[in-house]
């Protein structure tokens, strides 16, 4: 190996740069590095930069850096260079040419970003879901929706859902060519919704009615006015009795910068001149021209027919304005911007807490949102759960005890409570037809957590006394068990009471004759029930099966065919409770019972009424 | 701390150089070593334990080996103290999560529980320092390298920030001299500037480039044949232009505190044999692995077969000296397979009948080859990867051109430009033209706003 491997002989002394020219030019070189380096870190302690609002990687450098300041595991160091790198006065005020350079001329954006064609720019993460959570962000979305429909129905409102596609989607021939947003993800989640029997309307052939640059911004992720306003009349064509007409509404049209937040992922900041330079996209903008009118919608009416809310799409982008045009009506205008999924829902329930409701609630939500909702974060465990929270006044019936397998309430110490509900005790659809009442009295700010099958709800409570009503919502299987915890400082001192409840008037329940068809086997009903939009059936027995199915056959009003079933493994409990919501008010053709076999009975229970 | 974070650049550089340069020169040495502990401790603070165990271990067998031959014993059982010391820290702190999972693994495949264990932490640059401090003992045991006189210029050794976690590895014996009396002077800061500056320009602009198609390719499920080749070259490129970088930086901040470090690159690319490969790429490691592991096996004094052994285990250890995983292995064996088959053909080249150029691409395909088993995450991959690059295993497209850009053609133009084209970073540094000069301080400018832009990037060599 000697052989193989020389190292070339090194030059006797030192390099240098040959003549007076070279050692001037390698002198000044040194100088003005030294420079640089020195007026850039005189620059960023003397006037360091502030950091507003950070988004994309900045963010998550940040939140990263802050989250651990360790010195022995290199987290504080981390947290050092990013903190300085984030405030560098310099980097903030020349980064933004050489990232504009790169993008407009040599199509190079952060990895946050994907460069579409015509200078389009896609956030990442919104472009194809998550493969580990996509099937699960489906399901689950459709059961939180169907547990808001179904808590709403109480309430006296009607649930329109409108999922609002996301931009690769909706403008997929801007993407680069060859990549594929998966636009089965939205096919499937409207598929899911639809067999849950909620109303979801088909954003995207709105938005089809209007050219690919009206839909969304080319920088932003929000959509452009044309789509808003092409979501706007088709709300009113679908749903006519909402377009009351009541309202005279004029818009005037006002041109503006485009919207360009993307810019800022691709660290070119809103402030800076470079963005104006390389973005000079304008826009239309409807607005209202009554300041009157305007005025009334600021305030947020809420004695109105109908409310709208929804994401930043609606607060920022003068969705609610253009409902009141294309529906000549006020209405109710619940945007809220930066929230997960259902952050709309609860700032809407805490807003008109103890009201009358509008009687159409139009739920609008970006459909990436549902990437949030497959992982299952505490942001979106919390979101959801404060509609419930305030609207926990709609009240349910208790489920008969003696059919209930016991819960296990255990004591931790002072501070904290739980009580846990085994496999096969709560047999639901899993979609908030059984709900727990939760009663509780503590002395310290109390988190409460209701989780099942890694689907969480999240509900903090000041000290005092509440009494909440939280739906069971669970991801496959059925009847998985159910835990709920609240954890305070100590001396929290915690007392809880737990009632298992359905949304449905048992004692006008009637019941479903059921034949046996073979052993464990029942069928009924000998012909076909109509049955109530939000009615539920309860299944119960009187043995200790290994499993139990259900399975109801039905159709919806206009024909179609509809399914509710579930499976429980090993139930410990003899009562069961399942949805109708599917069938859409239409008929319940038959069910089946498979593996009880004493005592099985079917009933069919109204919605509660005031 | 990495040698482009902004707390390196803008922070701990500038302190360094003006505490370096304001006190004695006596004090320097010691400038060096409890700055380059401030710069390992950065990351992790304990982990200087270590290192300086290292160095009182071997500065103490360094003084043994000396008192033992002043009574005219050989001082062998030094040596061996330091083998067991450095070989014994490297063993546990960079192959036992390793020998673990791979005992686990037999452990699985015949139906018994598997050995719980805590995972290690690797410290950075421990290959580095290990082997530079076993280089040392086993110098001075040989004869090859006066003991140091001074702790403080064997600690400023050891620790010397510049190359201390990505090398290039330096024997003592190549700065023993300069540790006790070194030049200093505006030019010679100048040229390690300029050496710095093209340096930081390699791994900025150009390796973190060549790391988009490289990262899509091999995290791919299935790559059609052009995928497949392009996400191989993207690594070739990235690896060189990373390692060699990090390289030309150590050179420049060497130069700029008076020290001269040995040329680690010497243009690999035009080789045309793995043999003369081997010459140019990693120069400080392949002389390591000659002086230290082939020679004392025997080297090829023992006749031809046991020339062959010696060949094949000195570059499987070498592989494995890169990373604990199989496909490291796998890259030493697949490097010594093509040495040993060289020697073999008796040629200087096993294409030496063709034309030049042709002996220069066949060769680098070869060694294109061998990069896949080195970036794959697994030997499986490896095999997909090198599949696909020959058409077995190819498949539905990972879609590595879909976000292609033109920033990535303009690195995959430019690279094989540097690379065939241009002389070595240290050849231009030798007696620099102004155009060099003024080019190396715009790439700086440049690389300085695109480092503002970007996330930091490690660079490659650290993970070994």
């Amino acid at each position: 190996m000697d052989a193989l491997i020389q190292i070339p002989s090194e030059e006797e002394g030192a390099p240098h740069p040959a003549g007076r020219w070279g050692r001037g030019v390698a002198a000044c070189g040194l100088v003005l590095s030294g420079l640089v380096v020195l007026g850039t870190l005189c620059v960023d302690l003397a006037f360091p930069a502030p950091v507003k609002h950070p988004i994309g990687q900045e963010a998550r450098d940040l939140n990263e850096a802050k989250r651990n300041r360790n010195l022995w595991d290199g987290s504080a160091a981390n947290w050092a260079d990013t903190r300085l790198r984030t405030r560098s006065r310099v980097r903030r005020s020349i980064a933004p040419f050489w990232s504009a350079f790169l993008m407009e001329v040599l199509g190079t954006v952060p990895r946050d970003l994907v460069a579409g064609k015509d200078g389009w720019l896609f956030l990442r993460n919104r472009v194809v879901p998550p493969a580990r959570v996509r099937d699960r962000a489906i399901r689950l979305t459709a059961l939180k929706a169907a547990a808001v429909e179904r808590r709403l129905a109480r309430l006296g409102s009607q649930l329109i859902l409108l999922p609002i596609p996301r931009k690769a989607v909706a403008c997929r021939e801007k993407l680069p060519t060859g990549m594929d947003p998966d636009i089965e993800f939205e096919a499937n989640l409207s598929k899911a919704l639809t067999a849950r029997g909620l109303e979801a309307m088909d954003v995207s052939r709105a938005l089809a009615q209007v050219p690919v640059e009206g839909r969304y911004f080319r920088r932003d992720s929000h959509w452009e006015p044309r789509g808003a306003a092409a979501l706007a009349q088709a709300v009113a064509q679908e749903y006519p009795e909402l377009a009351t007409g009541e309202v005279d509404v004029e818009l005037v049209e006002e041109r503006g910068p485009a919207e360009k937040a993307l810019l800022v992922f691709a660290a070119i900041g809103h402030d800076h001149p470079v963005n104006d330079w390389v973005d000079q996209d304008t826009v239309l903008t409807q607005v209202i021209k009554s300041e009157a009118l305007q005025g009334t919608l600021d305030e947020g009416p809420l004695d109105v027919d109908v409310a709208v809310v929804g994401s930043s799409f609606t607060k920022e982008h003068q969705f609610a304005e253009l409902l009141v045009a294309a529906l000549g009506q006020l209405v109710y205008p619940g945007g809220v911007r930066a929230k997960p999924f259902g952050g709309s829902l609860g700032h809407f329930a805490y807003v008109a807490q103890q009201r009358k409701l509008p009687r159409h609630v139009l739920f609008e939500f970006p459909v990436h949102q549902c990437f949030l909702v497959g992982h299952g974060g505490k942001a979106v465990q919390r979101s959801l759960t404060t509609f419930f929270v305030c609207t926990s006044h709609a009240g349910a019936a208790p489920l008969p005890k003696e059919r209930l397998a016991p819960a296990e309430m255990t004591q931790q110490g002072d501070s904290g409570v739980k009580v846990f509900f085994p496999d096969g005790t709560l047999l639901s659809t899993g979609d908030g037809v059984l709900q727990l009442r939760v009663r509780t009295q503590t002395k310290k700010i109390t988190e409460w957590q209701l989780l099942s099958s890694d689907t969480g709800q999240i509900w903090p409570h000041p000290p005092g006394e509440y009494d909440q009503l939280i739906p069971i919502i669970q991801d496959q299987p059925n009847g998985h068990r159910v835990r709920l915890s609240g954890v305070g400082a100590p001396g929290n001192e915690p007392e809880v009471d737990v009632e298992v409840v359905v949304d449905a008037d048992l004692d006008a329940s009637v019941e479903i004759p059921l034949t046996a068809d073979g052993e464990a086997n029942f069928r009924g009903p000998l012909k076909a029930l109509s049955v109530g939009t939000h009615d539920v059936v309860t299944v119960q027995w009187s043995d200790q099966p290994a499993s139990v199915s259900v399975l109801i056959r039905g159709a919806s009003p206009d024909g179609v065919e509809r399914v509710v079933r579930a499976q429980f493994k090993g139930p410990r409990s003899r009562i069961c409770a399942l949805s109708l919501t599917p069938l859409r008010g239409g008929q319940l053709t038959s069910i089946e019972v498979r593996g009880a076999a004493s005592e099985v009975q079917a009933f069919l229970a109204p919605q509660l009424r005031d | 701390m990495l040698l482009t974070s902004y707390v390196f650049l803008y922070v701990f550089l500038p302190v360094f150089l003006a505490a370096y340069y304001l006190v004695p020169r006596t004090w320097r040495s010691w400038v060096v070593a409890l700055a380059s502990y401030v710069f390992y401790g950065w990351w992790r603070p304990d982990f200087v334990l270590l290192m300086w165990v290292s160095t009182i271990v071997d500065f103490s067998c360094g003084k043994g080996i000396t008192g033992d031959k002043a009574k005219d014993r050989s001082g062998k059982r030094f040596v061996v103290l330091s083998c067991l010391c450095n070989l014994g820290l490297l063993a546990y702190f960079k192959y036992a999560n390793f020998g673990i999972e791979s005992f686990n693994a037999i452990l699985a495949s015949m139906g018994h529980d598997q050995v719980s264990w805590t995972a290690v932490v690797l410290p950075v640059g421990i290959s580095f320092y290990t082997f530079q401090t076993l280089s040392y003992t086993i110098d001075v045991y040989r004869g090859d390298a006066e003991p140091a006189s001074s702790f403080r210029d064997f600690a400023c050794y050891v620790s010397m920030f510049p190359q201390l976690v990505a090398g290039p590895i330096v024997r003592y014996s190549s700065v023993a001299e300069q540790l006790r009396s070194r030049t200093h002077s505006l030019q010679k800061a100048a040229i390690g500037a300029l050496i710095f500056q093209a340096g930081m320009a390699k791994k900025l602009l150009l390796a973190d480039t060549f790391a988009i198609g490289a990262d899509v390719g091999f995290g791919a499920d299935s790559l059609t044949v052009l995928e497949a080749w392009t996400a191989a070259l993207c690594y070739t490129f990235q690896i060189y232009f990373d390692f060699s970088g990090y390289s030309d930086m150590a050179i420049g901040l060497g130069l700029l505190i008076g020290f001269q470090f040995p040329i680690n690159f010497n243009r690999p690319y035009i080789s045309h044999s793995i043999t003369e490969f081997w010459r140019r790429w990693h120069i400080s490691l392949s002389s390591f692995l000659r002086d230290y592991l082939y020679v004392p096996l025997g080297g090829n004094r023992k006749g031809a077969v046991r020339t062959y052994v010696n060949l094949a285990l000195t570059m499987l250890l070498g592989g494995l000296w890169h990373g604990a995983a199989w496909t490291f292995v796998a890259w030493g064996a697949y490097q010594g397979f093509w040495l040993i088959l060289e020697r073999l053909s008796g040629r200087r080249s096993l294409f030496g009948g063709l034309p030049g150029f042709a002996q220069n691409l066949l060769t680098f395909v070869l060694v294109v080859f061998g990069w896949v088993l080195f970036r794959a995450d697994s030997v499986g991959e490896a095999a997909q990867v090198l599949g696909a690059m020959v058409g077995v295993t190819s498949g539905a497209s990972a879609g590595i051109f879909v976000e292609w850009t033109p920033l990535q053609t303009l690195a995959m133009v430019v690279a094989p430009i540097i690379v065939w084209g241009f002389r070595t970073t240290q050849e231009h540094a030798a007696s620099p033209r102004v155009w060099w000069m003024v080019t190396m301080f715009l790439l700086f400018l440049v690389s300085l706003v695109h480092l503002h832009r970007a996330a930091n990037v490690p660079f490659l060599y650290f993970q070994f």
